[in-house]
């Protein structure tokens, strides 16, 4: 209905008189919204005879630069006139206007607006906006001890310098948009044509155009807007800090988002068992890679399924365990008054409660609260006779193991997957944990990330990709890109190169 | 009446087909069937199952050729049999027949979750669990299904190497005399067997959601004899472990095998073989619950949730008012004769008259 009020309006051009006067009173009005607020600056000078406007935000612009590159050609020159600064200005992409939104978007972007006075509704905008933001780090998150040491900062630009200095190729293409009616975020796009599968990246681009929200913060912001499915424990896109994370998977055929004013990028459709694998699987030999990355997977389960296996048994099926062990377990629990179930939880929530403390603090006083709570706590809980010490063992084991996972969301996910298998323990023991798991299974199975299934290469079953899925297997096998992501360029290397060497079954 | 057409992205590879056949003939039955085939084969057991592997890759083929015929699924077979009455009639008796499939299943299940686990924890709460999870499964669709299908294979294949242990304590004398009953005992335990390798017929309903579903025959064959080799190792390892005796006494002889298993943190390995059952029990429920309500929508034309819930609350009611070993004792009886011998003897007709159908249409 509004549509079409305003469409009916646009084609009233024979008042074009009417219109400019329209527009000559809005570019005025702009400039006097403006000044309403005090970092906006007026500068008014003459030279020549001619008065000029220079206006800006001062909180927006680098000043070394105006004074420099702007103010500074004005008196070179004989007359003053917007074309003639313009030209003279050593500083690209400056423009000439009197529309309203551009001078808008323009300085509110960080440009300055310079006016003359015998047309103050023309503006050349110039760009020297600010650049502040802090250097390209290490990562903190995503550290890697043999892999590059650089990390996304809060800058796009930097960003995609960053992912284009891996990718020096004209296939890498990067479609911007502005997301957030308030914040107008800056968004991009990248993929490397040719080798993406066009759907995806059109996919992407519409579920971004279809978020009206006003205030987009931060990339997983974001992400939960794009979600297929947002009941989930689950992260969909993996959000990383490592531009050579990202680098290599829009190598693999992957879509990946970088966020204006947000050091984490996200990369689509994404499966379970990408966040399990860090960038220094590659830079090791497969076999240490592989048997790291096996690693992480076993701490995955034991992190999930040892303190609910703990309840389970003590409380149903103790029988399960010989007597040699279980007389260990019973020594230690003798005197403790609850069902294991409360001790589990006891210990669950304050080992929750020291992480999320930790993750608050500053540095020196959050390793104060690792001694304290870990040690201090955990030994007079078991002191105390609230906890049994095995059970201390198994829950510290399962946290450590659940912050194994290189992804920071993943291993949340994790952590809090552990709750409802021990609601399951306490209810129905073993048989508890099975029912609990076949719905993870189920979960897990109907999940999709941008369409494409979660589990995949398990279910879906694909051969082909479990070259890097459970173990990572050596580079000579890489000679396709993962079937699961459809891409228009399956090969990874041109044709699989013949052995040179000559065969021969031993080394004489 | 709707087509049997599936949208091409709710299919699964033909490859699927294996863990949709295996996995659902493999399930409760595999606990229990060597104590009635011990009575009337003995040592001779084996050659029933065996028997019993053939006649199902028998009624494969006959389903494949029906589907050659007419592809689609039992219902639109039936209709292009018999026309539109008669048909849904006979559509109606599958329906029914997978329902109680299905219930068969889940009781048996909670009938040994009583006896092994948890006796005082009432039926009716187990099935309200299982019915959540399998409604739960069945709103991903067939495609879930068919997923929960092949973990369920993937995860509990380990269970099979228990059995190498169990062998540590086998006397192979056991295994003689061969040959030694007469060929009526031994189509009497081919016919005791086939609870255990029943399940394969469901293909009739999910025919339509596989991709290049006539290249699938192969995968369903190898899924059918899977199973029968597994369940003829299942049943030899019995033979050596238990003495004949020992056998005929044994209600659950697989289950009470793997219970003198000790390995130096784990003793009485019933309990966890017990619960990992449930993942390969949750599968056969859930293929056949599906295949009844998918029946009863294309019968009735409604959404397929409604049938569900319907179904779902009968088998409360069962669970609720009818102690579990009652119930399960009418359930066996109507499926072990009624159903075996309906499906035995349905299937071929049917393949008889769309062939003959065929014939005429082509004269």
């Amino acid at each position: 209905m509004f549509n079409r009020r305003t469409f009916k309006k646009k084609p009233n051009q024979p008042n074009e008189k009417n219109e400019k006067l329209n527009n000559v009173s809005e570019v005025r009005d702009l400039f006097n919204t403006l000044s309403s607020s005090n970092d906006f600056i007026n500068h008014q000078g003459t030279y020549n005879g001619i008065g000029y406007w220079v206006s800006f935000y001062r909180s927006l612009i680098d000043a070394q630069v105006l004074h420099e590159s702007v103010l500074s050609v004005i008196p070179t020159l004989e007359t003053i006139n917007l074309e003639q600064i313009k030209e003279n200005v050593p500083i690209e992409n400056t423009l000439i206007t009197s529309t309203k939104v551009v001078i808008e978007d323009r300085i509110m972007r960080g440009e300055i607006a310079l006016r003359l006075d015998g047309n103050l509704d023309e503006c050349l905008l110039i760009n020297v906006a600010a650049q502040q933001g802090r250097q390209v780090e290490k990562p903190e998150l995503e550290f890697g001890i043999i892999s590059a040491q650089e990390a996304f900062v809060e800058d796009l630009d930097i960003n995609l310098n960053l992912v284009r200095k891996r990718l020096p190729v004209p296939g890498l293409q990067v479609s911007e948009m502005t997301v957030g009616s308030l914040s107008k975020t800056k968004v991009a796009v990248l993929s490397i044509e040719g080798i993406v599968d066009q759907e995806n990246v059109d996919n992407v681009i519409q579920r971004i155009n279809d978020v009206e929200f006003d205030e987009i913060l931060d990339g997983s912001y974001l992400a939960q807007m794009l979600y297929d499915n947002s009941n989930t424990l689950f992260p969909l896109f993996l959000n990383t800090e490592r531009p050579d994370r990202i680098a290599s998977a829009l190598a693999e055929g992957k879509v990946a988002l970088l966020i204006d004013r947000s050091s984490s990028a996200l990369i689509t459709p994404t499966i379970l068992l990408e966040y399990f694998i860090t960038m220094e699987d590659y830079n090791m030999p497969w076999i240490p890679a592989s048997a790291f990355r096996l690693l992480r997977i076993f701490a995955v389960a034991f992190s999930i399924f040892a303190t609910p296996i703990y309840v389970a048994v003590l409380t149903y099926h103790y029988e399960l365990i010989p007597k040699d062990l279980l007389e260990t377990i019973v020594t230690s629990r003798n005197l403790i008054p609850f069902q294991p179930l409360i001790e589990a939880l006891f210990l669950e929530i304050s080992i929750e409660l020291l992480r999320e403390a930790a993750a608050r603090l500053p540095t020196k006083v959050g390793q104060t609260l690792g001694i304290v709570g870990g040690i201090v706590i955990g030994q007079a809980a078991v002191v105390a006779g609230l906890t049994s010490n095995i059970l201390l063992i198994i829950v510290a084991l399962s946290a450590l193991a659940s912050f194994v996972t290189p992804i920071y969301k993943m291993g949340n996910a994790i952590r809090l997957l552990r709750f409802p298998f021990l609601i399951g323990a306490q209810i129905w023991g073993l048989l508890g944990i099975t029912i609990a798991a076949v719905f993870l299974m189920t979960h897990l199975i109907k999940l999709t990330s941008m369409g494409h299934p979660y589990l995949e290469p398990i279910y879906p079953f694909r051969m082909q990709d479990w070259k890097d899925s459970f173990v990572r297997l050596p580079f000579n096998l890489f000679k396709s890109r993962p079937v699961n992501l459809r891409p228009d360029d399956r090969a990874r290397q041109p044709q699989p190169k013949k052995a040179r060497i000559k065969k021969n079954d031993f080394n004489e | 009446m709707n087509q049997a057409g599936v949208n091409e992205k709710y299919k699964v590879s033909p490859f699927y087909v294996f863990f949709l056949v295996h996995s659902m003939q493999t399930g409760v039955g595999v606990l229990s069937f060597q104590r009635v085939l011990a009575k009337t084969t003995g040592t001779d057991g084996w050659i029933s199952i065996l028997l019993a592997g053939l006649f199902v890759h028998i009624m494969i083929w006959v389903i494949y050729k029906i589907f050659s015929f007419v592809p689609g699924d039992i219902i639109s077979a039936n209709n292009q049999a018999f026309g539109k009455w008669i048909g849904n009639f006979f559509s109606l008796l599958f329906v029914l027949y997978f329902l109680i499939l299905g219930m068969d299943v889940m009781i048996s299940y909670i009938n040994i979750i009583h006896v092994w686990m948890f006796e005082e924890v009432p039926s009716w709460a187990f099935a309200v669990v299982f019915m959540v999870l399998i409604y739960y499964i069945h709103t991903g669709g067939f495609r879930t299904i068919t997923g929960i299908a092949f973990l369920s294979v993937l995860f509990t294949y380990w269970l099979l190497f228990v059995l190498f242990y169990v062998m540590k304590y086998s006397e192979f004398t056991n295994l003689l005399p061969v040959f030694h009953h007469t060929l009526l005992d031994i189509l009497k335990g081919t016919r005791s067997t086939s609870l255990t390798l029943l399940g394969f017929e469901m293909i009739v309903m999910y025919y339509p959601f596989i991709k290049n579903a006539k290249t699938s025959q192969k995968y369903a064959h190898w899924g059918a004899l899977t199973t029968t080799l597994i369940t003829v190792f299942v049943y030899l390892v019995s033979l050596v472990f238990y003495s004949q005796k020992q056998l005929e006494l044994t209600i659950w002889p697989t289950l009470s095998m793997t219970s003198i298993i000790e390995l130096p943190f784990i003793q009485r390995f019933e309990y966890i073989n017990v619960s990992w059952w449930a993942i390969i029990i949750i599968p056969n429920m859930t293929i056949a619950l599906w295949s009844a309500s998918r029946g009863f929508k294309r019968l009735f034309n409604v959404q397929q949730k409604y049938p569900l819930w319907g179904m779902s609350i009968i088998i409360l009611l069962t669970n609720v008012f009818i102690f579990d070993i009652d119930s399960l004792y009418i359930l066996n009886k109507i499926i072990d004769p009624y159903g075996v011998l309906f499906i035995a003897l349905y299937l071929p007709l049917l393949l008889l008259i769309i062939y003959i159908k065929k014939l005429r249409k082509r004269i």
